[in-house]
């Protein structure tokens, strides 16, 4: 990856409004054709970023550079960047033709070979023969495909995506979010995509950048944030997490209540840690099997191939969910069970004491 | 869409000042009995009084004026509400498809100019229906057309605004009949509506001057006309109490269709 | 408990197909509210047009026609002349008061200011508006007195409320604040996401505005003209209250006419006049319409 061009480079980019920290020493490298997508609650930092990369708010201290040259101060206008936006943004006078060429119109291009372009641009977002209508005669799903190829048409350097699917409805979001990555990656084009959806982040990005109050907490690739998140905070943001209060003591022996458990973790030492632990580490044994816990089944949720099997543990007033192959769950509600936790995956949140 | 703010403020400013101003005149005019050539700062204090006020409310013209515009606006706000609620239920309930005509009729009173319609009226009336135009109160049905615009509106977006079919459709099949139904469902839920009608036709017919000057009958702006040459600050008093009778009226309404949601176009259109 | 059935035509459940009378029936609901349009509004206004298409005593030509020849088409000019320069001030103004209401739209509570004062003062006018300016600009005006202190005497500029000048200023106060209503909504909807928009994909202030900026406000713009314009061509009671003779203006024409009309035999003419006012109005009406139409499609 690193022998890949890097096309945007943040570096130490420092935003406040008054005392709000906004955005706090931001690095972030983006290589060509890299999907990447900044992912956190409201309020993070994510969407400052991404304004800061189109050039809508200029950085307190730090730099953006594009393909090595500075651009920090330059003007949003000139920087050769896409961008699409959440309400669509498309100019309500134009058509849809109309909407796809402006950016060529500005860059002056010759109205034929305008037309040819946008018209070929339209026809990759899959909506051949609509140039002619107007954004209050489309869809919300229609709209931001225009958006997409008005973004997409000049060949930018950059392509950034603000939040582009929470205005649509979830049918219409899941089928836009796969075009926009097979677009993206048929293109080639360095992308940042602004979510606070998780589940839009793993299915599409090539690396994830997991924010917090202006803060990055972890940059990696989905698979590492899902499996190996750096802190609490980003293993309970990314994908559903179970939590259980135990007891660490000094030989690492961790205490659920009254049972014990061989916690293969250093450094919790200490009372009221908490135990995070995905669905899917956690399997349903016998009774009395080694190193399990005794657990009483209270619900099952099935969806198809999987199943979320909630569990009460016996001796400490927790219930947990364990997510198992569908095909591998044979027990029944009020059924006594053993449960094994899979704790090389733990992440543990020490208690405040 | 930005403008500097500081250009922004003065302009704000000066086109406020260019509101008041002129009503600051004239409420100086009709409470201070000093005339503008010897207005200075010596005398800018002196001679404040009611007086005028006092006589002009207590005259007789102004009461008979006062009176007749009274029963006027308060006979056009019921023949209005008479008019227009039923209509535009029947409408939003049974008949949508007729919402653009019936709207399209609402503001045809525009095209008509006050003086051209009173013209209209004598030519018309004058000769077939004399005894009509002769009582003061023909000019009841008129005021209700010069509202129109302002009226239908304000009841087509108080029942646009209600989800009026569910509604219905809730009362309907919890067992109530239809009269049962828009007396007890659907006023209740158009009353700002309705408030806004009455108070746009009411302010309406106080202003109206052409037609009442036109049809010779003597109501508030007629009086305005006549008594300006023998008590000249009495008058403008007057005036000046129909502005800010009129600029409540208003308020009262923008604040009631304000807080439903229910943003009615005052300006009919 | 009685369940009352479902039922009816023309009501919210599906209606079965129909014969012409039972098409009709729907109709006679509405019949109410058109025969009392149709008696108080549309009869009065055939009549102008029919005594309007009659000749005037002494000619064989309808005095519709004689109405826009020679001298009697000035006053119809006339009035156009001050409408036009009523709304194109208006138009600026007001058009500059909403974009600086929008663009302070943090300080709390001035659009409720402005929208609510505004609506006041677009229905303002008639007799005690000329009330107002007679008493801060007229020849005893308390403005007029304080500007001559400054050194500005009106008086002498030969400034009089009652001309064309001063009548603009007087209808200005009701112009501004109705262009301001009509703009307030077509500012809002130059968002400023459409500015950003338009400033990623390539184009400067200046490219912004000619292909956007102002290709979105000029419906309302010209709609809002319009308006204006009909405005200000349909006022009497302000205009008369100003300078009961000698106006030029149609509406006060008009009464002239029809005062005596016994005597001058003139009194087509004035229906005359009435007749061409409903036209420009009508015109001027249909293009608003029209134009809010294309705009309100703009803001979904």
């Amino acid at each position: 990856m690193k022998t890949q061009q890097q096309v945007l480079k943040f570096s130490g980019a420092r935003k406040s409004y008054g005392d709000v920290v906004a955005l706090a020493g931001f690095d972030l490298e983006i290589a060509k054709g890299e999907l990447v997508t900044l992912l956190g609650p409201s309020g993070c930092g994510k969407t400052t970023a991404l304004r800061i990369a189109a050039g809508f708010e200029q950085p307190d201290s730090g730099t953006v550079e594009l393909n090595g040259l500075d651009i920090t101060n330059q003007p949003a206008h000139k920087r050769d960047m896409g961008m699409v936006f959440q309400n669509y943004s498309l100019f309500p006078h134009m058509n849809v033709t109309e909407n796809v060429g402006f950016g060529l119109k500005v860059r002056g291009v010759e109205p034929a070979e305008r037309e040819m372009l946008a018209t070929a641009a339209i026809d990759r977002v899959r909506l051949n023969g609509l140039g002619n209508r107007y954004p209050h005669q489309l869809s919300g799903g229609q709209q931001q495909r225009v958006a997409l190829a008005r973004a997409l048409v000049f060949e930018p350097q950059v392509l950034l995506l603000d939040e582009p699917l929470s205005a649509l409805d979830a049918k219409v979001r899941a089928d836009l979010r796969d075009e926009i990555r097979l677009l993206q990656s048929e293109v080639g084009v360095a992308t940042i995509f602004v979510t606070h959806d998780q589940d839009e982040a793993l299915s599409i990005s090539d690396r994830i950048c997991v924010m917090r109050d202006g803060h990055v907490q972890q940059i990696g690739t989905p698979r590492d944030v899902y499996l190996h998140p750096a802190n609490a905070f980003v293993a309970r943001f990314v994908g559903a997490m179970n939590e259980i209060e135990i007891n660490v003591s000094a030989t690492s022996i961790a205490s659920i209540g009254e049972e014990q458990l061989d916690l293969n973790v250093n450094n919790a030492e200490g009372p009221h840690a908490k135990m995070l632990l995905r669905p899917d580490a956690i399997s349903i044994c016998q009774r009395g099997d080694q190193n399990s816990l005794n657990a009483t089944v209270i619900g099952q949720h099935f969806s198809g191939s999987t199943t979320m099997v909630r569990l009460r543990l016996d001796h400490h007033d927790t219930v947990v969910s364990a997510l198992l192959v569908s095909r591998a769950v044979n027990v029944v509600v009020g059924e006594g069970v053993g449960v094994l936790l899979n704790t090389h995956e733990a992440i543990i949140e020490r208690g405040n004491d | 869409m930005k403008l500097n703010n500081s250009w922004a403020k003065i302009l704000l400013l000066i086109v406020g000042a260019f509101y008041t101003l002129p009503m600051l005149a004239m409420a100086r005019f009709s409470f201070q009995k000093v005339p503008v050539i010897k207005l200075g700062w010596s005398t800018l204090l002196k001679n404040w009084t009611i007086g005028p006020m006092i006589d002009a409310v207590t005259s007789a013209r102004f009461l008979e004026a006062g009176w007749l515009s009274l029963r006027l606006a308060i006979l056009s706000v019921l023949l209005s509400l008479l008019i227009l609620v039923p209509t535009t239920v029947y409408v939003h309930v049974r008949f949508m498809r007729a919402r653009a005509f019936v709207e399209l009729l609402s503001i045809l009173p525009f095209v008509v100019p006050p003086i051209a319609l009173v013209v209209g009226i004598s030519s018309a009336m004058r000769s077939t229906i004399p005894s009509f135009l002769s009582s003061p109160f023909s000019l009841v049905p008129f005021y209700v057309v010069i509202a129109l615009p302002f009226s239908f509106r304000s009841l087509d977006v108080g029942l646009s605004s209600i989800d009026l079919k569910t509604l219905v459709e809730a009362s309907r099949s919890l067992g109530a009949g239809w009269m049962r139904t828009v007396s007890s469902v659907i006023l209740p839920n158009i009353k700002a509506g309705v408030v806004s009608a009455s108070f746009l036709t009411f302010a309406v017919v106080l202003g109206e001057y052409t037609i009442a000057s036109l049809l010779l009958k003597f109501t508030l702006p007629a009086y305005l006309a006549e008594a300006q040459g023998n008590n000249p600050q009495g008058t403008f008093t007057v005036g000046l109490l129909l502005i800010v009778v009129s600029a409540l009226l208003l308020g009262v309404m923008n604040r009631i269709t304000r807080g439903k949601s229910q943003v009615v176009s005052t300006i009919g259109i | 408990m009685n369940i009352t059935v479902w039922s009816g035509r023309g009501s919210l459940s599906e209606r079965a197909p129909l014969g012409v009378f039972a098409r009709l029936r729907p109709w006679f609901g509405i019949l109410p509210f058109a025969v009392f349009v149709g008696a108080f509004l549309l009869w009065p206004s055939f009549s102008v047009f029919r005594s309007a298409l009659q000749p005037v005593e002494g000619s064989t030509k309808p005095a519709m026609l004689e109405a826009i020849s020679g001298q009697y088409l000035s006053s119809i000019l006339f009035s156009m002349r001050m409408s036009a320069i009523t709304a194109t001030l208006g138009m600026v103004i007001g058009t500059l008061v909403a974009i600086a209401v929008v663009s302070l739209d943090r300080m709390k509570g001035l659009r409720n200011l402005m929208v609510g004062y505004s609506a006041v003062a677009a229905n303002l006018g008639g007799i005690p508006l000329a009330f107002a300016f007679v008493a801060s600009l007229g020849m005893q005006g308390l403005y007029t007195k304080m500007l001559s202190v400054i050194g500005i005497n009106l008086t002498d500029m030969g400034f009089k409320i009652s001309d064309f000048s001063g009548i603009v200023i007087v209808y200005l106060y009701f112009q501004i604040p109705l262009m301001t209503l009509v703009m307030l909504p077509a500012v809002d909807g130059l968002k400023s996401t459409l500015r950003e928009a338009a400033s990623n994909l390539g184009a400067t202030s200046r490219q912004y505005w000619k292909n956007i900026g102002i290709p979105l406000l000029t419906p309302s713009l010209l709609g809002g003209f319009l308006l204006l314009f009909a405005n200000a061509f349909s006022a009497y009671a302000t205009a008369y209250a100003l300078s009961s003779r000698g106006s030029q203006l149609v509406s006060v024409q008009i009464r002239f006419y029809l005062q005596g009309n016994t005597i001058t035999g003139k009194s087509n003419l004035g229906y005359a006049l009435a007749a061409w006012m409903i036209i420009v109005m009508i015109i001027a009406m249909s293009g608003y319409l029209g134009l809010r139409r294309v705009s309100e499609r703009w803001r979904r």
